[in-house]
């Protein structure tokens, strides 16, 4: 999963390397951006089971999770071909289905079925280098800092009764991201944008695992020269 | 018409007196030769001559023997063929001498004064008398003295315009003097507003000179096209302010435009806002539109003289 979003990230640079024509962009504008996005992500938990023996860590296992959100994005351009960036993010996972999961249950070890779901909520700054006119290429690059807020796990047992296996409640723990977005806009006149991006992201929080996810989005930007006093 | 022509009795075609009065005089030590045309009752010519020097005096048909009423010895004068006379200052300070000539055929007379004059002085050394219609006289005459006096009108206009020039010069400075003394000041303005074409003009400073104020902007064009800059307007409400408008667009203003930006290229310019001392504080507008109006360009916020 890893190298696949890395060749998406990649295929996305070169993508907007090609269709870059100059390198002009919107110097002195503010834009507001409204994106929803849709994605698929490789969600890890700690139900691996760890043949260190009895009392050691979990191992990381991951579960493939659809995810949904929406992104509100302001953006700055200081240059022709920059813009500093900053959104806010919320978006949801559907729910990771672990098989074959190594937890306790009171105390004692169990191996079962467990699901879980997790939501995220970030503010992520960046840069945006920005290439064209009318056709804009971008590529994003940007760090983010939120919550992750993960649902009890839940431990198929029995095929009817479910139970929580310990340690594995529900929680919101510190989130950090890795983001990178190329994409595509085109200016329909001198005040609205609508374009395409494709993003990936790397989650890494504290207290839980990673996530890697990919996800496409439409964009409808508003952009204006805002007025400063001096 | 022949006796008003009495008077008139030789025009001098083409010849180094007549382009003194060219805006660029010659040189005053040039030699050349000349041409008199003399009408059929004769006339009167006058020829200078550098001391030193040998002019001759070229007949279309044979010089009579009758080389008499020479006025003074200061000159020699001597046949030189049959149809020239060569002629000699003696002396440096020889007086003015008329020397009378005729033709054989008496179709040609002529009175002409040898004169010497300085070195730095135009002189001819070669002159050719040519017997004409009154009529054919009468015009040349007419040309010459038309010549004399456009060539005067030539020169004095040619000194007006230099010191016009220079009169218009001092003058600005003297203004701008004055208006640095009364007020100096620049600031800087941050507006900006983009057409649907990617056309975007910013005004990046404003300054006050005097009672005016002038306003700097540029024009930057992302556009492929050419925009061709018709108008630039300064307004306060509906109150039109804008004066003068420069616009450095790198390319020539086609007719009925300020100037042109190529695709790709920004341009500067500054637009000078009248009697700015009475708008302090209000917001104006600033419009830069395409021929006919088109792609308008509107500023509304951001530019206040204060």
């Amino acid at each position: 999963m890893k190298w696949l979003w890395l060749r998406v990230t990649a295929g996305g640079m070169v993508a907007v390397t090609v269709l870059a024509p100059t390198a002009l962009a919107d110097r002195y504008e503010v834009t507001v951006t409204v994106r929803p996005v849709g994605g698929v992500g490789r969600v890890q938990e700690n139900v691996g089971r760890n043949d260190g023996g009895p009392g050691s860590a979990s191992r990381p296992v991951g579960a493939t999770a659809y995810s949904a959100g929406g992104e509100l994005g302001v953006a700055h351009g200081v240059r022709n071909w920059l813009d500093l960036e900053g959104d806010l993010l919320g978006a949801g996972f559907t729910q990771a289905t672990y098989d074959g999961a190594w937890v306790s249950l009171s105390g004692a070890p169990t191996m079962g079925r467990v699901t879980r779901t997790t939501r995220v909520a970030q503010l992520r700054v960046g840069a945006t280098l920005r290439a064209g006119v009318a056709w804009v290429s971008t590529l994003h690059l940007g760090l983010g800092l939120g919550a992750r807020m993960q649902g009890a796990a839940t431990l198929m047992s029995g095929g009817e009764n479910s139970f929580t296996p310990d340690g594995l409640g529900g929680k919101v723990a510190l989130d950090s991201a890795a983001i990178v977005r190329a994409g595509i806009e085109h200016r329909v006149d001198r005040r609205w944008s609508v374009g395409v991006s494709a993003e990936a992201v790397h989650q890494a929080g504290v207290g839980v695992a990673s996530i890697d996810g990919i996800s496409g989005g439409l964009a409808l930007s508003y952009s204006w020269y805002p007025t400063v006093s001096r | 018409m022949q006796s008003t022509l009495a008077p008139i009795v030789v025009v001098l075609v083409a010849s180094a007196t007549l382009a003194m009065a060219a805006p660029t005089p010659p040189q005053a030590s040039e030699r050349s030769d000349t041409e008199i045309l003399v009408p059929p009752q004769g006339g009167t010519a006058t020829v200078s001559i550098h001391v030193g020097t040998v002019a001759i005096l070229s007949f279309p048909e044979l010089v009579s023997g009758r080389l008499a009423l020479v006025s003074s010895d200061d000159f020699e004068i001597k046949r030189w063929g049959e149809k020239e006379v060569a002629v000699r200052p003696l002396r440096a300070n020889a007086k003015p001498t008329t020397l009378a000539i005729a033709t054989n055929s008496d179709t040609l007379k002529v009175n002409v004064t040898l004169t010497v004059v300085a070195a730095d002085k135009p002189a001819v050394t070669y002159v050719r008398f040519r017997a004409v219609t009154a009529e054919e006289a009468f015009t040349a005459q007419v040309d010459a003295a038309v010549e004399r006096r456009v060539g005067r009108l030539e020169i004095e206009l040619f000194g007006l315009r230099n010191n016009l020039d220079e009169l218009t010069r001092t003058r600005a400075e003297r203004l701008i003097a004055e208006r640095i003394v009364q007020r100096n000041e620049t600031f800087a303005i941050s507006a900006h507003e983009r057409s649907n074409e990617h056309v975007v003009v910013h005004v990046t400073h404003g300054s006050i000179l005097g009672t005016d104020g002038y306003l700097t902007m540029s024009v930057e064009n992302r556009s492929p096209d050419v925009f061709r800059v018709a108008s630039v307007q300064v307004t306060v409400g509906s109150q039109d302010v804008t004066g003068a408008v420069h616009l450095v667009a790198g390319v020539s203003p086609l007719e009925g435009t300020l100037g042109v930006v190529p695709a790709g290229r920004t341009s500067q310019g500054v637009v000078v806002v009248r009697s700015v001392d009475k708008l302090l504080g209000q917001p104006l507008s600033l419009i830069v539109t395409g021929p006919h109006g088109s792609q308008p360009i509107r500023i509304d916020r951001g530019i206040v003289f204060r």
